[in-house]
């Protein structure tokens, strides 16, 4: 554990030493890439006003709304698509069709129809993030083992239990999975929004900082958005491993 | 211990309900899958009586038939002509007073519970409180030698430890009639023939009518009473082979009889017949 956390931070101090010589050197050309000094303490400046905490609070309400809504689509819709054969050989081709289309293409219909506001940033994180989750419940419900139902059968188990006990826990594996990929769907769909459309949130004041030529805040932000996305990783793969244990991929000391 | 009496008083309502009729009764059963022309028939004219407390293997060579005529006797299969009687009544989806022990343990057990929560999980569905769940499950547990390992996950046992899991299991549901399919296809020999030892003592200490489906002809001869013998396509019965071993039965002693090769012979020929008549 330690050994594997210092090496971590070997790595991490190398990259920012790498960077702060590529930043002073001027590497990239145009003051492009300011040294990573520079860049911490333009956004040490930033995280100081209260404006960064209100953008962030956009962001992550954003973030969450969307989210969950895909999950409350996503999650039911999965379930019954995927136990009715025919349900799912009749949506299969729509479904596969739809989730190749990149969101952001839908982005200027949905600023048309919904303006810029949190409203429209949620709509499109929803969008984005119901496909990842769908998918995955579908192929989850549709692995279920013809034993594993002829059981609940045999002992007349009733539809509640079958659901709640027997139904859901075999597809958590594939749901929970869906939802970590969804959830980092949901962020950049509203960083997306906001850089783009100008909603309010982190997106917008990377926009500005572009716009007033602050390239060491603007890295300072892209920084802060690579961040945000390793820690939502983190705590739904921790969830995750919470929540399945056990499955054998999460067994411990195994 | 209360929940004996309980217990026994739940078998004695359901002996009473129909008392002299067999606790089995399979007649003209037949069973195709698939529409008209492209019907592929797959049993064909059934009939078979087990009696109450009896031990009936059913054998076949691989394909037979043998797992579609377990899922109609079950109930999870409609037969296409024919009828299934369990203690008397008429089967129309899986009977109250029957359990089954499936071939593959690893998926009919359910992974996300602990070995005691599978066995206790069927007898939600019954009018118990949990203090006579409990004793139930404990009771089982005891009696498969698993009561060390009730607060495991299946996955952390054996193949052997986990089909004894789900053996307890269908025990707890307090069944007249248990269907064993190819329980232990996929184990080892040693473990195996331990746990044909543990069915045997099982049914003599519960009472049960078993009717075990194999393609091991030694497994059949080994644990049952009688022998139906299965085969052709579509399945028909071609010989039910009475079995008059000495009880109890020794894997040593019992298979070292002479006629324990006498009706194995008698049983392959059967099967090896009928292969050459197709």
């Amino acid at each position: 554990m330690t050994r594997r956390f210092s090496l971590g931070a070997v790595t991490v101090v190398t990259f920012l030493g790498l960077w702060e010589l590529l930043g002073r050197t001027d590497a990239l050309g145009d003051h492009a890439l300011p040294p990573f000094l520079a860049t911490a303490s333009a956004l040490g400046r930033a995280v100081a006003a209260a404006e960064f905490w209100m953008a962030a609070g956009h962001t992550a309400v954003q973030w969450a709304l969307g989210l969950a809504g895909a999950m409350l689509v996503a999650i039911p819709l999965g379930l019954f698509l995927g136990l009715g054969r025919l349900r799912h050989r009749v949506t299969r081709s729509t479904i596969d069709f739809l989730r190749t289309i990149p969101p952001v293409m839908l982005l200027p219909l949905f600023v048309l129809v919904w303006g810029t506001g949190l409203k429209m940033v949620v709509l499109l994180a929803i969008y984005a993030a119901v496909w990842p989750m769908l998918t995955q419940t579908i192929t989850g419900v549709r692995q279920i083992d013809q034993a594993t139902m002829d059981t609940a059968a045999i002992f007349k188990i009733s539809a509640w239990r079958r659901f709640w006990r027997v139904l859901l826990p075999a597809v958590s594996p594939f749901i929970t999975s869906g939802v970590r990929v969804s959830a980092v769907i949901s962020l950049f769909i509203a960083i997306v929004c906001e850089l783009v459309a100008g909603s309010p949130g982190i997106g917008q004041l990377l926009a500005q900082a572009q716009l007033g030529g602050d390239t060491a805040l603007m890295w300072g932000l892209i920084l802060v958005t690579g961040v945000l996305g390793v820690l939502i990783n983190t705590v739904f793969k921790t969830a995750e491993s919470q929540l399945l244990a056990w499955h054998p991929a999460y067994a411990k000391g195994q | 211990m209360t929940s004996f009496t309980t217990e026994s008083s739940i078998m004695d309502t359901v002996q009473e309900a129909a008392p002299s009729s067999p606790a089995l009764e399979v007649s003209r059963l037949a069973k195709s899958y698939g529409k008209r022309e492209a019907a592929k028939q797959v049993l064909a004219d059934i009939t078979v009586s087990v009696a109450r407390g009896e031990f009936v293997c059913v054998v076949g060579p691989s394909g037979a038939g043998k797992t579609t005529l377990l899922r109609c006797l079950s109930g999870l299969l409609e037969p296409t002509t024919g009828e299934v009687l369990v203690n008397g009544h008429a089967v129309d989806g899986p009977p109250d007073e029957l359990a089954v022990v499936f071939q593959d343990y690893s998926r009919s057990l359910l992974p996300w519970m602990k070995v005691a929560a599978n066995v206790e999980f069927p007898l939600l569905e019954k009018k118990m409180s949990k203090a006579e769940r409990k004793a139930l499950v404990g009771q089982m547990l005891e009696a498969v030698g698993l009561t060390q390992h009730a607060g495991k996950y299946p996955r952390e046992l054996s193949g052997g430890m986990q089909q004894r899991v789900a053996i307890a299991r269908a025990l707890a549901y307090r069944p007249t009639i248990l269907l064993m399919d190819e329980p232990f296809a996929s184990l080892d020999a040693q473990t195996r023939a331990e746990l044909e030892d543990v069915v045997l003592q099982l049914r003599d200490d519960f009472g049960v009518t078993i009717v075990f489906v194999t393609h091991d002809i030694d497994e059949a001869v080994y644990l049952g009473d009688r022998v139906v013998v299965l085969s052709g396509t579509p399945a028909t019965v071609s010989e039910i082979v009475e079995v008059c071993f000495p009880t109890p039965r020794d894997q040593v002693t019992t298979k070292a009889l002479p006629e324990f090769g006498a009706i194995r012979g008698e049983v392959l020929t059967r099967i090896r017949d009928a292969k050459q008549q197709y």
